[in-house]
């Protein structure tokens, strides 16, 4: 397994598990009023971002290119991965604005939204990066991607 | 326009240098066994910094390695 294949199925992994377990603690018991509230879900929720950072840099630091080893990278996977990015960012600008229209649909009869939602829309965000570009990039890896012939 | 292909006889230089192994060429070439894999099966074009690279470890020219064909 490539380096870039490596690091793409650790990201998902790892992104995919945190925005699983974030969900847990902020949708299970509780929703954005209660995340709100207690104390105890947004310590949750900001340790679980942290371990999700260290994690990742643990990850990119452990399949690091060694000296004398292998090519770690190399044009391909930087095609695939400049590609990938480009487009994460257009999925997570259709992301924020989805759950944006989402929430004003949902709550425009009362005239405001939850606070909580905030932190939500902020964390997803996130995660909203990380697993797409990560799945962009196994998708193009899988198609080969062929430089340079459309 | 017609489209084009670009046909590399990769493998058959691999050969002709005693079996030389993917991830040696990989490694000379400076890319992934990955991409040389995906080369010999004409899944991949290298860009030509990478076809003159690969030229250069079988110590032949490009186009005796490349092939344009429309």
């Amino acid at each position: 397994m490539t380096q870039a294949r490596k690091r793409a199925v650790f990201t998902f992994l790892i992104w995919g598990s945190v925005m699983a377990a974030f969900s847990v603690i902020f949708f299970i018991g509780g929703g954005p009023e209660r995340y709100a509230l207690e104390k105890w879900r947004r310590l949750a929720g900001a340790a679980l971002i942290a371990g999700g950072y260290i994690f990742f840099m643990l990850m990119n630091f452990l399949t690091r290119t060694r000296q004398g080893g292998d090519v770690g990278r190399d044009e391909r996977d930087e095609d695939i991965r400049m590609r990938a990015n480009a487009s994460a960012f257009v999925v997570v600008l259709i992301y924020v604005f989805v759950l944006s229209i989402f929430l004003w649909e949902r709550h425009q009869g009362g005239g405001f939204v939850p606070v909580g939602w905030m932190w939500f829309l902020a964390y997803s965000t996130s995660f909203a990066a990380f697993i797409s570009s990560s799945v962009i990039a196994l998708i193009l890896e899988s198609k080969a991607f062929r430089h340079g012939q459309g | 326009m017609a489209k084009a292909e670009i046909r590399n006889k990769i493998r058959r230089y691999r050969f002709e240098a005693g079996e030389m192994t993917q991830q040696e060429l990989a490694r000379q070439a400076g890319c992934t066994r990955q991409t040389i894999i995906l080369m010999e099966q004409s899944r991949y074009v290298p860009s030509l910094a990478l076809a003159f690279r690969i030229a250069r470890v079988f110590k032949a020219g490009i186009e005796e390695i490349f092939e344009y064909v429309e």
